[in-house]
């Protein structure tokens, strides 16, 4: 009976990941998800550091303060210094990263056994999602289906007219915290199923395929992206029982890579 | 204490200090000709590109260790730089195809080269001796313990690699100054008066995939984008003038690596990860002295 439970929670998973990654790429801010992913590290080992157990809803807690910490400090730098957006996400990447590093290490030096957790959130493993996880990528998932739904308005203005959006009064910073909070969720969330390092390729091949497929409706590029999302990350699980060495998270990444080149080639885009 | 004792424990202590230096002095050539590299790279708002070549040099350097079986030849550095390269172009092409998103371009292909490398290592890794956790945290510590023999002299054997790579970059840009100033302020003055961008774009590439392989073993794959990127960016916040971003740059890089390194034999954890810290750290700090020259 296992399988289905983690089946069905890597779905949800891939499902959120799915929606959230079309507005990122849109607005083209894709490798701010990258950023976000690594930024979730210390976050995580603080949490596991404190609580000494690996209970999932404590971990994505830590992991979400320490996200929105580092688009906090994003935000900073870009309003305070004159340095370019790439330079400020490498910064904040880096830093956070390596801070989960050195914190990462401190744990495996003081010696614990359940640092093995830890591990899991580095490359992924959706084999070790429980039925309580399933509850929480549930609640997760809706969660972001209900905002997308009120938001869409604002998200589709500020995106594709800004010009227009501060006419009619709809604010861009708005719009811009909104898809951070999706992101974080999104991200924190997929970490158990692909790990830190390629999370960002969940949020942005399969929304790369969708807006290269349909191009202009955009509730069509939405469930394009969730369903490509969705069949590979089952793929992935499937594939990750069979090879119980390597982790998911590479497979999931490598079939959905393979999927999105077969479409760049075919479609033509002129 | 008797006296065999006393001995040992000096000679300990002087082992200490020379393992000590060699793993500075290696580091610290890296670091600065990262710096030196990263100063263009800001420039050229392609700082997130190292990102991507740190992760997607990877599956190079499991195939090159899978065929010679050594960690330490040419046969690593050049495949593993190919596919810095290969990253390159990789993503010009998928960014044509998605409409000029260059971040969505680039996501794409090193998730992929890195995913296809992290599998080569779960499969393969036994054989290359390589393992996930090497990919992201490196190996600074082994610097002196892998030594070779340059006629009576014990070196690391990183170190003959490092200082080639470095007088290769310093050579470089002594070289190529003036043009990639002019590149990295106005591309499309550069392109008028006839400089070919694309040649010296893919230069520096190369020699920023050459530097990452080089620095990979020693700091991971993730780590390797400070060395590129806090350096430049302090000096930065401190002088608009290109000259001193680069020396400033230096600077720093060698003052960080020094004051990181020994903060993490003082505290334990990550050497790699402190030394980043400690660039975080020289950033705050940057930071609030421009803010305090600007309010008095």
């Amino acid at each position: 009976m296992n399988i289905w439970y983690v089946l069905l929670g890597a779905s949800l998973i891939a499902a959120t990941a799915g929606i959230v990654g079309v507005w990122l790429v849109l607005r083209k801010e894709a490798l701010r998800g990258d950023v976000v992913s690594h930024s979730v590290l210390p976050g995580l080992c603080v949490a596991f550091w404190l609580f000494q157990e690996k209970n999932l809803f404590i971990l994505l807690i830590g992991a979400s303060v320490s996200a929105l910490l580092s688009l906090l400090v994003m935000d900073f730098l870009q309003e305070q210094t004159k340095l370019k957006k790439d330079a400020i996400m490498a910064i904040v990447l880096a830093f956070f990263f390596a801070l989960g590093l050195w914190l990462l290490i401190k744990i495996q030096y003081l010696g614990n056994s359940a640092k093995s957790g830890l591990d899991s959130f580095l490359f992924g493993k959706t084999a070790s999602l429980l039925p309580q996880d399933v509850w929480i990528a549930l609640v997760a998932f809706l969660l972001v289906v209900f905002i997308n739904y009120f938001m869409k308005k604002w998200l589709f203005y500020t995106t594709f007219d800004p010009e227009f959006s501060k006419s009619i009064a709809l604010s861009p910073k708005i719009a811009n915290y909104t898809i951070t909070f999706l992101s974080i969720i999104a991200i924190v969330l997929g970490l158990q199923a692909v790990g830190v390092v390629l999370m960002s390729a969940l949020l942005i091949t399969p929304a790369s395929i969708a807006i290269v497929l349909v191009r202009t409706n955009l509730s069509k590029i939405f469930l394009i992206s969730v369903f490509i999302n969705i069949i590979v990350v089952v793929l992935g699980t499937l594939l990750s029982y069979y090879f119980p060495k390597s982790p998911t998270g590479p497979w999931i990444v490598v079939i959905c890579s393979l999927l999105a080149f077969v479409v760049f080639f075919t479609k033509n885009n002129r | 204490m008797n006296g065999a004792e006393i001995i040992y424990s000096l000679q300990k202590r002087k082992n200490n200090c020379m393992q000590d230096f060699w793993i500075l002095i290696v580091v610290i050539l890296l670091a600065v000709t990262a710096s030196l590299l990263g100063t263009f790279l800001m420039l050229r708002k392609m700082t997130m590109l190292t990102d991507a070549i740190s992760h997607s040099i990877l599956p190079g350097i499991v195939i090159a260790y899978l065929f010679s079986g050594k960690k330490d030849n040419f046969l690593v550095l050049l495949l593993a730089s190919l596919f810095g390269l290969i990253t390159a172009i990789f993503t010009a092409w998928i960014e044509k195809r998605i409409k000029n998103r260059t971040d969505a371009a680039t996501g794409i292909s090193f998730t992929f080269l890195f995913a296809v490398g992290i599998i080569l290592v779960t499969l393969f890794g036994e054989q290359a001796d390589l393992d996930a956790d090497c990919v992201l945290f490196g190996e600074m510590l082994y610097i002196p313990f892998e030594t070779l023999l340059i006629g009576t002299w014990e070196v690391p054997r990183s170190l003959p690699t490092t200082t080639l790579i470095f007088l290769l970059v310093v050579f470089f840009i002594v070289i190529a100054y003036r043009k990639l100033q002019i590149i990295s302020f106005d591309e499309v003055f550069a392109i008028s008066i006839g400089i070919s961008v694309a040649i010296w774009h893919y230069l520096l590439i190369a020699l920023v995939s050459v530097l990452t392989v080089a620095s990979f073993e020693v700091l991971g794959s993730v780590l390797v984008i400070a060395l590129f990127v806090f350096p430049p960016a302090t000096a930065f916040l401190l002088t608009k003038e290109l000259k001193k971003i680069i020396y400033v740059g230096v600077a720093i890089s060698i003052f960080s690596v020094i004051l990181g390194y020994y903060f993490s034999v003082w505290q334990g954890g990550s050497s790699a990860a402190s030394i980043v810290l400690v660039q975080g750290v020289f950033l705050a700090g940057a930071l609030l002295y421009k803010k305090a020259m600007h309010q008095t």
